[in-house]
């Protein structure tokens, strides 16, 4: 036994909140004994249709009546079953949409005639068209609007459809589907509408037989909700979650939650006006929680997906480049450290120069103070000793000079020449006048010879003839003649 | 499973798929090609600025010359514009327009996204070219015109110089709803003025961009020369045929500016 019940449910779009514009879009809904109507319409955001709210609205009212009335008068007349035939379906839904269509003109032209559009108001249709609706031309377009109408009866469910939105059936079966032709016209940014002038060539309209086809739930949404979707599998899919939920959760706990969850969809989706009709019966939809729920969850992860992929193809050039790039960067990067390797390197050969050099100079200066010292004592040693000799130098001068003075004396006092010669042979004299009897050869130098070297003899060499007087003994007469000879030598050699 | 507020899985923007069919041929060299690039890395500034405001924007880039090149890749020539980033396009070769026409349709046909079952947006294509075809761009023409996503799309041209062929771009763009060809110079823009092409292509972008992401009733669509009538400003010059002319002195090289909302594009904002 079936249990159905309808409901509907309109929210704002994000779009006319963020710019304080009204809802354009309607609904409505009705439950009785004998018949559960669920009706949207959506109004275009077209400036041409500035008042498609109110539009929308009369599209709803106008429809539910008709509605009503048309369902109580095919059953008071027994003509519910002419429906299942083509001819009889035509005819019985013609009636029923022109009626619809008239009561909408007619009471949108009231409107009209009511509240006549402000200056304001034809001015927001842009000139062309102001001047138009001022003329009094094509002024119902103000008021532009689709519909999708549902009428539920024990018998049967009827669905009228212009413009764009959907009408989502699920069937017993299992089956979710779209029955209503489409209109081909909606397409893109394009959607037919009820105030369309050739609006009944294009309406459409689907019956479905309840005898042969049970039907578990049906809904109307607006293209505020399709137009958040990429698939109609997808819609589809979020529609049986939403009736799971419906059921689930309770008539007042949806509708305590859903105003809030159609708000966040349209934020994130279409941004539009989102309106929802829905005849669902609650008894059998409970032998489809379970497969609606894995069909929503299924689909969301393929929306996904494909989304990902598609958004992964959408890097690939990206992609290219920045590896391209980090690829040259790191190459440069690289190159660069190569460098800093290299003059590392020679820096650390420098490094270990420097501390070569810093230890010689280290060393060096270690030398340099040694020496320094060697030096100074050497110095003050020679200076000592110097001073010392210097006092001996000046005792064998002047004692020289005494010999001198004495020899001479003794000459002029006629003494023997033996005698004088016995001391030179002794060596007495010969120590007081080093290297003055030879030459070079060990040759005796004539007298006058003697004499000159006599006068030069304050000298290194006599010196050191002095001073190697204290330390060896005296001389053979032969070794005298080699050893002065060798001074003299060197004695001319300096000169 | 329950009804959020917190996480809407599986829900989407719609996107909006806008094509720049550009002429990089030999005589695009110097100062126009490098206009050119200058431009459109400003367009595609300005288009990010308008990225999910009504639909997720993807852009296609197809350069043609001796050969045609389409610079984006990504699913089918199409990129996500946060994904795009523009490379200085080179200027050689002949005007092989016919080849580039044929180019396009093949993306047009092949793209899933051209395919979506739930409204997706028409798509935007604009056109750009200094010269005279070089190829039989007529058959690549008829060949576009059975597309029914590019019979839909809003379509605009510009004319760069005196030496771009209007007749040929009118045509270009003037394929119709029910795939007939017939010329459309309202919806050709030329211009002479680089800095004034630069400010055009991108007002027009953006502009073309907000009316093709809005639903319209039937019959009442903005058009292409709507929008180029829009974004040239009031009295701005046309020649015989109605090609929009515009100087650096056109009324229309004021009316854009950067900051621009949709609202001040007045008449494209019609959802």
């Amino acid at each position: 036994m079936a249990e159905y019940i309808s409901y509907n449910c309109t929210v704002i779009g994000q779009r006319y909140i963020d710019k304080e514009k009204t809802c354009e879009d309607s609904s409505i809904s009705y439950n009785s004994d004998d018949m559960h109507i669920a009706i949207v319409a959506d109004g275009h955001g077209d400036p041409k249709c500035f008042r498609s709210n109110v539009g929308s609205r009369i599209a709803c009212e106008v429809a539910l009546e008709s509605m009503k009335e048309f369902a109580l008068a095919i059953k008071e007349g027994e003509k519910e079953e002419l429906l299942f035939t083509p001819r009889g379906a035509e005819r019985l839904t013609s009636n029923l949409f022109n009626a619809i269509l008239a009561r909408w003109s007619e009471k949108v032209l009231e409107d009209l005639n009511n509240n006549p559009p402000s200056d304001e108001e034809y001015d927001s249709a842009g000139e062309k068209n102001a001047t138009v609706y001022r003329s009094g031309k094509g002024l119902t377009h103000i008021f532009g609007t689709t519909l999708i109408a549902m009428l539920m009866t024990s018998r049967y469910l009827l669905v009228l459809h212009q413009g764009d939105g959907r009408c989502v059936v699920m069937h017993e079966n299992g089956k979710v589907d779209q029955p209503v032709p489409w209109d081909p016209r909606c397409e893109g940014r394009n959607t037919a509408s009820l105030c369309d002038e050739d609006v009944l060539a294009h309406w459409r309209y689907h019956i479905i037989d309840l005898s042969k086809d049970q039907i578990v739930a049906c809904y109307a949404v607006s293209d505020g909700i399709e137009d958040s979707f990429e698939t109609m599998k997808e819609m589809n899919a979020y529609l049986c979650m939403h009736a799971c939920d419906y059921v689930n959760m309770g008539h007042s706990a949806y509708f305590d939650a859903v105003p809030a969850h159609f708000a966040a969809l349209t934020k994130q989706g279409s941004q539009d006006d989102i309106s929802i009709g829905c005849i669902i019966d609650i008894i059998a939809i409970t032998k489809y929680l379970e497969l609606y729920s894995l069909i929503h969850e299924y689909y969301v992860a393929k929306g996904e997906n494909r989304r990902a992929n598609e958004r992964l193809n959408s890097m690939q050039r990206k992609t290219e480049y920045l590896t391209d790039r980090l690829e040259r960067a790191k190459t440069a990067f690289e190159n660069a450290q190569q460098e800093q390797t290299n003059s590392s390197s020679t820096l650390e050969k420098m490094q270990m120069a420097v501390k070569t050099a810093i230890a010689g100079l280290v060393t060096s200066t270690q030398r340099k103070e040694a020496a320094e010292e060697a030096l100074v004592v050497a110095q003050s040693e020679y200076d000592q000793y110097m001073s010392v000799r210097n006092e001996f130098v000046e005792k064998a001068t002047s004692t020289e000079e005494s010999m001198k003075v004495l020899a001479e004396k003794i000459k002029s006092l006629s003494i023997e020449k033996s005698e004088i010669d016995d001391e030179v042979d002794d060596g007495a004299l010969v120590y007081t006048q080093p290297g003055s009897e030879y030459d070079d050869f060990g040759e005796q130098a004539d007298e006058e010879t003697i004499v000159e070297d006599t006068a030069e003899s304050t000298t290194e060499s006599d010196e050191e003839s002095m001073n190697n007087s204290f330390e060896t003994e005296q001389p053979t007469k032969k070794e005298k003649r080699g050893l002065f000879g060798r001074k003299k030598k060197r004695k001319l050699e300096e000169v | 499973m329950a009804i959020t507020t917190d996480k809407m899985e599986g829900t989407v923007k719609k996107e909006l798929h806008v094509f720049y069919v550009l002429d990089t041929s030999g005589s695009m060299s110097g100062a126009p090609i490098g206009a050119l690039n200058d431009a459109m890395r400003s367009t595609v500034e300005e288009l990010r600025k308008k990225d999910g405001e009504k639909a997720d924007l993807r852009i296609a880039v197809l350069e043609y010359n001796s050969a045609n090149r389409w610079v984006t890749q990504g699913n089918n020539g199409v990129e996500n514009l946060q994904d795009f980033f523009w490379t200085d396009l080179q200027a050689t070769g002949l005007t092989y327009l016919g080849g580039a026409l044929k180019e396009l349709n093949t993306s047009l046909s092949r793209n899933e996204k051209m395919k979506a079952e739930t409204g997706n947006k028409v798509p935007v294509v604009i056109f750009m070219s200094d010269g005279y075809p070089n190829d039989d761009w007529q058959e690549g023409l008829q060949v576009l015109a059975e597309n029914k996503w590019y019979r839909a799309a809003i379509k605009i041209a510009f004319a760069l110089g005196d030496q771009a062929d209007t007749e040929v771009l009118a045509k270009v763009v003037g394929v119709t709803k029910q795939g007939q060809i017939v010329p459309n110079y309202e919806a050709v823009i030329k211009t002479n003025d680089l800095q004034a092409f630069s400010n055009m292509i991108q007002v027009v972008s953006v502009s073309a961009s907000l009316a093709a992401s809005s639903s319209q009733m039937l019959g009442t669509e903005v058009g292409a020369e709507t929008i180029v009538r829009e974004a040239a400003g009031e009295g701005a010059n046309t020649d015989e045929n109605g090609v929009v002319i515009v100087d650096a002195t056109s009324a229309g090289g004021d009316i854009y500016a950067s900051d621009a909302t949709a609202d001040d594009l007045d008449g494209f904002d019609v959802i």
